[in-house]
């Protein structure tokens, strides 16, 4: 029975440890592909790369490479696409996105890939490249690029495959309307800016002239009667224009006085009135203090903290960017499937009605939900599912878009629009999510609210007691109060620094579903890890083969019919190159195979399905019992005997040991609940904890937990001082995710588990869970700064208003001021980090 | 004193000049987009090669 001998599939190590570093994108090239490819000392991670780096050569461009260095620039890998944006040449793109310029035309593209300034130098240089085209400008901002090119020479089609060859795939932009909306909206407000500032300008130069004219009190002044009035009936006039400018003030006040809340805009506006009416008395009368500098200079100033507040609110859903970028904006319907030669048609996405029926490429991603009205593939539905395994689907199944073809061509009867795909359902919940008004914010807008009420009153007291004491100041000194009172940190900055903060976390592929939980985290927590796919692959793997190498080669055979998760790790380890002739194979769901091999019945399955057909002799058991713990067998047997076990286990992530160290030193208590078996759960915490030399790095450890056990540990634990999050992918995750105080689903969750969550981790891996965590802290500590800076600065302000020490014009400055700091601290505070490159 | 009278509305003419300038330039879309400009102003201009107009022997 010592037929049994162990092989070891675990990679070689590779003699030397050397590592190299793509020419192109200096990403690290594995050991494994070292051999393959490159020349001379020249290495390349892809053939992407490679094309990229001598076409650069080839056209004088390899400067980017110095550029890119000396801006700190990153390189990332060329994806190779055979996409041939034929859809660029169509007419209806042309209406749509194209403008002629005199012989030559203009276009505007969406562009991925635009991460450095090196890489706007790199494509502002398509001239080079292409000649044809004239030039190319893009815009960081919104990632896009708008080029001019010569439409008689060459299509636009192959403009983008240029572009695609540098490594920046063009796609239609999106969004077309909303952006044009936020254009106008913003260009509008600039306006206002401008016409404010010349106004301030203006008028301060002539409130200079008699400020410096004015003897005080005492004597009288030193300029003529005429020159006065002049400058004076000029300052009213040209105040004119900055009151205008400054209208959507009075509207945000007038619209808090109909609906009778409290809003910040009221005092504003009370005081630019307030006083321009005092001033033109002045002007009228012939005497008095005029304010026409004060308050030209106040709107000109708020105008630009309200221009920087628009702008980030307005500037692209970044979170939402991320699911879009994966749908495709243009798709081929056909005409009558069965003719000859069927007619096809780019057409928007947009456009595809119920019943249509849309060709799929291979390699092209799934425009629309529907049902496969001819053709086999295999879908990429990691989108949607997490699994990045191809599923197969054929005539009849439903398929969703954002799925990738990764088989032949396929043709989709559309059953849902555009905007109704499941896909689009998940962009518009974060996108909602996303300017909802949370807790923490409302909290905020009622706090403003009251303290409104609290400056209104002040202002009047101010007024009242001082027309008593020297009614000459009773004015000056209640306009101060007015003007210098913001309440900005709590009515502006708290929601500001949380969307600032989500977007920055967003561009860390860490997505915020419901902003309110950034409040939550920022406690020490309680958290839950569910293990298969959170700490672990979530696949299993071969680690190690006992037994005759051909019972290998029979067991992928074999299991080449299954579907089931070791059925894949047995295929990811290499194909069969012998040749197996299997017969009559069946698959026993969730046991195993039978079939028959040369004649015998054939047995691929778990220990107990296997033991069922063959007895097993003490060499089996004694093995069976000393195998890697935490790992599962796969026993292969025929003619009545056992052949070969195979152990299958589940990895941990990579740095899953480093991540869930830095929390436990953070002080949030770790528990792992898992559905998995108790002995491997409890294999797998003896592991970490060996990892992270915390013996205590587990407050609990529970295994094979069904969702309600989950769900009920969940609500045992709520209430407590502790904030519970759930860490979960698995749709068996999906209720303690919606009940946890925090969900957060991570990379590869399946799609239930997604919308009951809180958070989306899109990348693989715990470490972006420390950076949640972190993120979240420095987020509220933001906010408490922002708001702690906001309370000193109206408490000295308004004292020193309601004293008598400050002036109007002052305080129309040092208010606006202290707005935009909050502002500035809101949107520069470095909340979420970007991500290490080449960790 | 009184030139006064006729500079100061000159220059106010002169400033609203500016703001329809500007307004134009707001319109055309040039402050559409703030932040590529700085990505731009890191390019560094391509020094011509020195030509050195000398026989190479002597």
């Amino acid at each position: 029975m010592s037929e049994l001998l162990s092989v070891s599939l675990l990679p070689a190590a590779p003699e030397s440890s050397r590592t190299a570093l793509c020419a192109h994108c200096q990403v690290r090239i594995g050991a494994e592909l070292l051999q393959e490819r490159g020349e001379g000392e020249l290495l390349f991670c892809c053939s992407g790369c490679e094309t990229v780096y001598h076409l650069l050569r080839d056209v004088g461009l390899d400067e980017y490479y110095d550029y890119r260095a000396r801006t700190g620039g990153v390189g990332e890998p060329v994806r190779e696409s055979s996409a041939q944006y034929s859809e660029f040449d169509a007419e209806s793109f042309r209406a749509l996105y194209c403008r002629d310029e005199g012989e030559l035309r203009s276009a505007e593209f969406a562009l991925s890939g635009l991460h450095c300034a090196a890489c706007v130098w790199l494509v502002e240089r398509l001239p080079r490249v292409v000649p044809e085209v004239r030039e190319a400008r893009v815009n960081f901002e919104k990632s896009t690029v708008r080029v001019l090119w010569d439409p008689r020479q060459i299509s636009l089609s192959r403009v983008g495959r240029s572009l695609a060859r540098l490594g920046y795939a063009p796609s239609a932009p999106r969004g077309l309307p909303q952006e044009q909306r936020r254009q106008k909206e913003l260009r509008s407000l600039f306006v206002r800016i401008g016409v404010a500032g010349a106004c301030a300008g203006n008028v301060m130069l002539m409130a200079f002239a008699l400020y410096s004219s004015d003897g005080g009190a005492a004597a009288a002044s030193t300029m003529d009667e005429g020159t006065r009035r002049f400058f004076e009936i000029g300052s009213l006039l040209l105040s004119l224009p900055a009151l205008f400018a400054g209208g959507l003030f009075f509207r945000g006040a007038w619209a808090a006085l109909r609906t009778r809340t409290p809003h910040m805009d009221l005092p504003i506006a009370i005081g630019i009135l307030v006083a321009f009416a005092w001033g033109a008395l002045g002007v009228i009368r012939g005497s008095g203090e005029l304010y026409f500098d004060s308050i030209t200079t106040l709107i000109f100033l708020l105008l630009i903290g309200r221009y920087l507040q628009r702008r980030h609110q307005l500037s692209a859903a970044e979170a939402a960017e991320l699911l879009h970028s994966v749908t495709p904006a243009w798709a081929t319907r056909v005409q009558d499937l069965d003719a000859e030669t069927p007619a096809l048609e780019q057409i928007a996405v947009e456009s595809i009605a119920i019943g249509d029926v849309v060709q799929v490429q291979s390699g092209d991603v799934l425009p629309i939900d529907g049902v496969i009205e001819r053709g086999r593939s295999a879908l990429d539905m990691s989108l949607l599912s997490g699994e990045s395994e191809p599923v197969e689907v054929q005539e009849g199944q439903q398929v969703q878009a954002g799925c990738l073809n990764r088989g032949g061509l396929l043709w989709v009867r559309a059953e849902t629009q555009a905007s109704d795909t499941r896909v689009a359902q998940l962009v518009h919940a974060v996108e909602r999510s996303l300017s909802e008004r949370t807790p923490l914010v409302s909290q905020a807008d009622r706090l403003a609210g009251k303290f409104t009420l609290v400056i209104l009153s002040l202002s009047l007291i101010t007024a009242v007691v001082w027309s008593v004491l020297e009614p000459a100041r009773a004015l000056p000194h209640a306009l101060s109060l007015l003007i210098v009172a913001c309440p900005c940190a709590l009515a502006m900055a708290t929601p500001l620094s949380l969307s600032a903060a989500a977007r920055r976390a967003a561009r860390r592929k860490i997505l915020f579903f419901r902003v309110q939980a950034m409040e939550r985290l920022a406690r020490s927590s309680e958290i839950l890890f569910d293990k298969t796919g959170t700490l672990t692959e979530g696949r299993l793997t071969l680690a190690r083969w006992d037994g005759d190498p051909l019972a290998l080669e029979i067991a992928r055979a074999a299991e080449s019919i299954s579907e089931h998760p070791v059925a894949r790790a047995l295929r990811q380890q290499g194909s069969s190159t012998a040749r197996v002739e299997l017969e009559e194979l069946r698959e026993e769901l969730g046991h195993g195979i039978t079939g028959k091999y040369d004649g015998e019945s054939l047995w691929v399955g778990s220990t107990r399905f296997v033991r069922r057909h063959v007895s097993f002799g003490e060499e089996i058991e004694r093995r069976l019992e000393e195998g890697p713990a935490g790992a599962s067998p796969l026993l292969v047997a025929w003619g009545d005997r056992v052949r070969a076990i195979g152990w299958l286990e589940d990895r941990l992530r990579d740095g899953v040991g480093h991540s869930l160290r830095r929390l436990h030193e953070s002080g949030h208590r770790l528990v792992l609940l898992s559905g998995d078996h108790p002995n491997v759960v409890s294999r797998v915490a003896e592991q970490l904890r060996e990892e992270t030399r915390i013996p205590e790095l587990f407050s609990e450890v529970r295994g094979g937990q069904s969702p309600e056990e989950k769900l009920e540990f969940v609500v045992g634990r709520l209430g407590r001082s502790r904030t519970v999050v759930m860490v979960g992918d698995g749709v068996n995750d999906a209720g303690a995710l919606a009940r946890a105080d925090v969900g957060i689903a991570v990379h590869g969750a399946a799609e239930a588990s997604r919308l009951s969550a809180d958070v989306f981790l899109a990348d693989a891996g715990a470490r972006d869970l420390v950076e949640l965590m972190t993120g979240a802290a420095r987020t509220l500590a933001v906010i408490r700064r922002g708001i702690l800076f906001s309370l000193a600065y109206n408490v000295v302000g308004v004292s020193l208003a309601m004293t008598g020490l400050l002036n109007p014009l002052v305080a129309a400055v040092l208010m606006p001021l202290s707005s935009l700091t909050v502002v500035t601290n809101a949107y520069r505070s470095k909340t979420f980090a970007a991500r290490e490159e080449n960790p | 004193m009184s030139v006064l009278f006729i500079v100061l509305p000159l220059a106010i003419l002169v400033s609203a000049g500016a703001v329809c300038a500007f307004v134009w330039s707001v319109r055309k879309g040039q402050i559409d987009d703030l932040s590529t400009p700085a990505l731009r102003m890191l390019e560094e201009d391509q020094r011509p090669p020195v030509v050195r107009d000398e026989p190479l022997d002597s």
